[in-house]
């Protein structure tokens, strides 16, 4: 479908010996929230760092089966991976600012992939932390270490890092596990916000989460994508046993 | 990066960079192998005509050294060696550890910025100062100490203390460094369990950080073994066993100083030459073997305290949890305990009073151990903080002594014709300008070569270089090439660059010598620096989008710049301070005027200091003089890397 | 950095090769001088006046005897300087000496040990053992603390061979302290109780007060003794070239024997030869 920014089709991994995801398969759809969701262990952040290639970092991680983004197998050997990390951005768990300015956390990322104007910098900081919704809290001092913000603070400015580099697409990694009920909150209205100009993939350990804010959710048991659909759907009308077990927290 | 709408299809016409950059940091890291393997083979190569000449059993097993009789029999340097060193590591280790403790994680943040640059003046103290100390200091001060034991006062005792004195900066720094880069949620964890500081010290943060503390003593051993110069002059140089084996107020002589004392006079590819370089690749054995029990020791403790020390909670709680010392363990200790003190007692007195008062202290320790079941957490951190706190103070006063004797009595010989002025008289009156000049060239030298080699080296092993085997040979060969004595890189560098090359006694020989000899420990330190660096700092750049290279330079190597910097700093002391490399080398005695090339030799402070003192009597008011000014310029040198590193440390806490 | 390594091995390949073929003429001008650390200090005299004189620069290297023989014997260096004899293999390897000077081998005691001279025959005793106890040669009551220079040195050397002359079977006993200079030998003499040393005649002038030199056989090593031969413990301190010596090293020589060269040898501590 047109819509779809990624399909990932028949997707297997297995990291040495054991198999960490079997035959995955569902579409990512262009500016919409989708959601990964499922007990621990899962499979749901491998399948997250499978998207960007993070998993390449593993050395003794295999993959087979495709996922493919603007009709090509992003695990082609011909693909410049550094340039698809520049287009899939990541939110991790934890943040994780860089020991340096916030301006120069946010300029980091243009900088690598060429920009040296330093007007076009200071629009892409404060255009990124606008849209990262930090810009109000953090325009007058740019110049301080990243470090001494707060966790939901530094959270956002991970995210203002990543949308600094003009991506499209975000994964999300657990972003808000981390963080207290009122930075939570900000980070979901955010997501919703993003995905007007982004396509997000969350991966949250939290259901309601996923039920407030996605628009498509998955569920992963073991190793395997259970049940994919609109959130709608998935959560009120399941048609999985097992997705309806884990919705109504009969297990988790 | 192509301009394709899509913007991330290759690149097939476009090298990758990083791989360009793997192949050259594997080229350059290569390098330093080779340079490690020549050495090897210089050695080797000529040890040969003597396991021809004399056989392997022979000379490990006889009792006598006499080449001048023809006897080879090394067994009793062997011996000194060992004794030496295990008493120099058995010294420093505890009170170096406890030291590094202290700094880490007692001491409020403003004494710490004064005592770690402190701890760190001690490796800017010339080998040869040590030396002299260790002569009219510490020796007749042991021999006050014990009469009726030290007849002579130069002794084992006196090897060990000085051996111990001279590691203590490596091993205070290192393993402070490690400490540092626990990361502070580990500590968090532990004491929101109810953990006092101390228990949360000694249970969770040194364990954690094992890995840098080994490589600590593992650099430690490194610098006592191959010391030579020092502990030439306290230890007595008797080639003999001590009797009983542990006496250590016999005289004994190490394997470094018979090289040294008798490398000089003998005559090229004689048996007794060739006997020589048996007994180094003999340490550079013994080394070897140090480094691998080393390493198994460190693979056990991690085992025990589970191998991802990422996970923290998992971690943590299979170690605070109370552990019962299980009674095998518990007698061990206290046999242990128990011949210990007959030995060291024994020295003193007959064997009944020996076994007499063992038998006191054995019933002492049980019954502290029972009371102490009883004291409660917060006072034990108060005794444990108390006795963290006399060791650095004992650890400073030593420092202050040793540069307060150089101080008293240099200072007389300083003035502006001292500092400006050429020598004269043998070098008793005059200056020492040509020798100022020519150390700081050396420096400036060594640090040119060896500095990129050895961060280069050190960021492909920690970065590229996954964990195979041939990274873990490298990483032997790199710290056996630590505990190579000063005086056969000295060597290596007469007969590879003064005579083969033919270079002759020149700065750029002398430079290229002392690079060598400092680079395994740039490498090793700049690689634990690195490993420190948190994982998610790479993964947070790599998801951007930027390349491992431009990840390892724009973020890991900055954000290990202070641990670098240390490894830097501890190498300006050798740097300047080692004698034996630049003597074989380099140096000359005097000189009229300042040479204009690298290919001249120069005069150097250390060297001075040594030449007067040894050959030179009645300069005594120089070689101070002599000694004051290569600790102002090495200090100098010193307070300014700290006052860099300060200032980094400042941006940059996880 | 990379930039900064090439550059590193850049300019060490070019110095390297611009040294093979340079290897000529720099060192023409150079004076090169190797070997003996007795001799160093009074070498270092010797260029202070010689650059002067001659607008030469002279390199001047320890090493040891062994060390200035061998450099001769290659090329590394004009001349040697050997504290001892040429062995006949370095003889003839085509060395050939000059003698410029003479070195006594002093005995020195530390103050406390009340004696002021010992025969040959208890010098050898005491340093292989036999006597151990000051009082058995007419001093205190204190053991005797034996301390020697390394096995190789020319100064210890001289000592043996003339302990061999009373004693043909003489070796030294095992627990000595041993110190490879002067200066070491001259601290342990110092600073231990009940100790005895041998040290080379320039470092007599320049006893602490803890120390004292004695007299062997009742002769006291001066210079007349020495040059004599009544002071039984002295050597030889030569020059050693390639053949005969010629350029400017044998301009050296020439002027090293000379008066003004010989008044060197005298302030140094040393015994003229002329």
């Amino acid at each position: 479908m047109k819509d779809n920014v990624i399909e990932i089709n028949n997707l297997n991994l297995w990291y040495g010996e054991k198999q960490a995801l079997t035959d995955v398969s569902f579409p990512i759809r262009k500016n919409k929230i989708s959601a990964l969701i499922g007990p621990s262990g899962c499979g749901k952040s491998t399948l997250l760092r499978s998207i960007n290639r993070m998993n390449d970092l593993i050395a003794k991680c295999k993959i087979e089966g495709q996922i493919m983004y603007h009709e090509q197998n992003i695990y082609d050997p011909n693909v410049d991976v550094n340039s698809l990390r520049k287009k899939i951005g990541m939110i991790f768990q934890k943040p994780n600012p860089f020991p340096m300015s916030i301006r120069d956390n946010i300029t980091y990322g243009p900088k690598i992939h060429g920009i040296t104007d330093e007007k076009e910098l200071e629009k892409i900081v404060e255009r990124s932390l606008v849209q990262a919704a930090l810009w109000d809290e953090v325009g007058d001092r740019l110049n301080q270490s990243a470090l001494a913000l707060s966790g939901g603070q530094q959270q956002r400015l991970c995210i203002a890092r990543a949308l600094s580099v003009s991506p499209e697409i975000i994964l999300m990694d657990e972003p808000t596990s981390a963080l207290d009920p009122l930075a939570t909150s900000k980070i979901e209205d955010l997501a919703c916000e993003l995905e007007k100009e982004y396509t997000v993939v969350i991966v949250t350990h939290n259901m309601q989460q996923a039920s407030r804010i996605s628009d498509y959710t998955g569920f992963m048991y073991i190793g395997k994508m259970i049940e994919f659909g609109d959130t709608e759907s998935i959560f009120n009308r399941p048609t999985e046993n097992l997705t309806e077990r884990y919705i109504t927290g009969r297990f988790g | 990066m192509s301009s394709d709408q899509n913007g991330f299809i290759k690149r097939s016409k476009k090298i990758d960079k990083d791989s360009i950059m793997r192949f050259v940091l594997m080229g350059i890291a290569s390098v330093t192998v080779l340079i490690i393997i020549f050495i090897i083979l210089f050695v080797f190569g000529n040890s040969i005509g003597a396991i021809k000449d004399i056989g392997i059993v022979e000379f490990l097993t006889g009792n006598t050294w006499k080449p001048s009789s023809d006897e080879y029999g090394a067994l009793p340097l062997i011996t000194g060696t060992v004794l030496v060193t295990a008493g120099a590591i058995l010294f420093a280790l505890p009170i170096g550890l406890a030291s590094a403790i202290f700094i880490s994680e007692v001491a409020p943040e403003k004494a710490r910025n004064i005592l770690k640059p402190i701890s760190e003046v001690f490796a800017g103290i010339p080998s040869v100062v040590y030396g002299f100390f260790g002569l009219i200091v510490l020796v007749p001060f042991l021999r006050e100490l014990f009469p009726d034991q030290l007849l002579y006062g130069s002794s084992w005792l006196a090897g060990s203390i000085l051996l111990g004195i001279m590691a203590l900066p490596t091993i205070i720094s290192v393993s402070e460094d490690a400490l540092r880069s626990v990361p502070s949620s580990f500590r968090e964890a532990s004491v929101a369990m109810g953990a006092t500081n101390w228990e949360t010290t000694r249970k969770i943060v040194v364990p954690a950080a094992i890995s840098g503390i080994s490589a600590a003593a593992i650099l430690g051993v490194g610098r006592a073994i191959g010391e030579t110069m020092a502990v030439m002059m306290v230890t007595g140089n008797s080639p003999l066993i001590p009797e009983p084996l542990w006496n250590i107020f016999d005289m004994v002589r190490t394997i470094t100083a018979t090289l040294a004392l008798e490398i000089p006079e003998v005559v090229t590819g004689s048996t007794h030459y060739s006997a020589l370089f048996l007994l180094a690749l003999i340490l550079m054995i013994m080394v070897l073997i140090i480094n691998y029990f080393a390493k198994i020791i460190v693979k056990r403790t991690k085992r025990k305290f589970g191998e991802s020390v990422s996970s923290s909670d998992s971690f943590i709680s299979k170690h605070i949890s109370t552990k019962r010392i299980s009674s095998m363990e518990r007698s061990a200790g206290l046999t242990l305990i128990f011949v210990l003190s007959m030995m060291i007692i024994s020295l003193f007195t007959n064997l009944i009073l020996s076994t007499v008062i063992s038998v006191i202290l054995i019933v002492f320790v049980l019954i502290i151990n029972r009371l102490s079941k009883k004291i409660r957490s917060v006072d034990k951190q108060k005794i444990a903080h108390t006795t963290l706190f006399i060791v650095m103070t004992f650890v400073c006063v030593i420092l202050f002594i040793i540069i307060g004797d150089i101080v008293i009595k240099g200072l007389p010989a300083l003035s502006f014709d001292f500092i400006t002025g050429y020598p004269s008289n043998e070098g008793r009156s005059g200056g020492i300008y040509p020798a100022i000049v020519g150390t700081v060239k050396l420096i400036i030298g060594t640090l040119i070569i060896a500095l990129p080699l050895g961060i280069t080296s050190g960021v492909y092993l920690s970065e590229y270089a996954g964990n195979t085997r041939l990274t873990k040979i490298i990483r032997s060969a790199i710290d056996t090439l630590n505990g190579t004595p000063s005086v056969v890189f000295g060597l290596f560098g007469m007969a590879a660059l003064v005579i083969f090359l033919g270079l002759g006694h020149s700065l750029i020989a002398g430079c290229v010598t002392l690079a060598v000899m400092v680079l395994p420990v740039i490498t090793r330190t700049t690689e634990e620096a690195i490993s420190a660096v948190p994982k998610d700092l790479r993964e947070a750049s790599l998801a951007m989008g930027a390349s491992k290279w431009e990840t390892t330079t724009k973020i890991v190597i900055p954000a290990a710049f202070s641990g670098i910097l240390t490894g830097i700093i501890l190498s300006l002391g050798r740097a300047a301070g080692e004698t034996a490399p630049i003597m074989f080398t380099a140096t000359v005695v005097f000189q009229s005027s300042i040479p204009s090339s690298i290919f001249d030799p120069v005069m150097a402070l250390p060297y001075h200091l040594y030449y007067l003192a040894a050959e030179v009597p009645g300069s005594t008011t120089n070689q101070y003089g002599t000694a004051l000014v290569l600790l102002i310029i090495v200090l100098s040198m010193f307070m300014l890397a700290s006052i860099i590193r300060y200032h980094s440390n400042k941006n940059i806490k996880w | 950095m990379i930039v900064a390594v090439l550059l590193t091995a850049v300019v060490c390949i070019a110095g390297t090769y611009s040294l093979t073929s340079n290897s000529g003429s720099s060192e023409d001008s150079d004076l090169t001088v190797t070997g003996s650390t007795t001799i160093q200090p009074m070498m270092s005299l010797f260029q202070e006046e010689f650059e002067k004189y001659a607008s030469v620069t002279m390199n001047v290297t320890g090493g040891g005897s062994g060390a200035g023989a061998t450099a001769a014997i290659n090329g590394t260096a004009d001349i040697g300087m050997l504290s001892r004899d040429l062995k006949s293999s370095e003889i003839s390897s085509g060395l050939v000496a000059h003698v410029i000077a003479m070195d006594g081998v002093v005995i020195i005691v530390n103050s406390d040990v009340g004696v002021t001279d010992l025969t040959l025959e208890q010098l050898a005793k005491i340093y292989d053992g036999e006597i151990t106890n000051w009082k058995d040669v007419g001093g205190m009551d204190l053991t005797i603390a034996v301390v020697a220079r390394e096995d190789g040195s020319g100064t210890r050397e001289c000592f043996e061979t003339t302990m061999k002359t009373v004693d043909s079977s003489f070796v030294m006993k095992n627990d000595v302290a041993t110190y490879n200079s002067t200066g070491g030998v001259t601290s342990a003499v110092n600073s231990t109780p009940g100790s005895i040393g041998y040290v080379n005649l320039n470092a007599v002038e320049h006893l602490s007060n803890n120390t004292k030199a004695i007299s062997v056989d009742g002769i006291a090593a001066t210079s007349a003794t020495v040059t004599d031969g009544s002071y039984e413990i002295s050597r030889n301190l030569i020059l050693v070239t390639k053949g005969e010596a010629t350029g400017m090293a044998a301009f050296f020589l020439n002027w090293v024997i000379s008066e003004d060269g010989q008044k060197i040898v005298e302030d140094a501590g040393f015994v003229r030869i002329a």
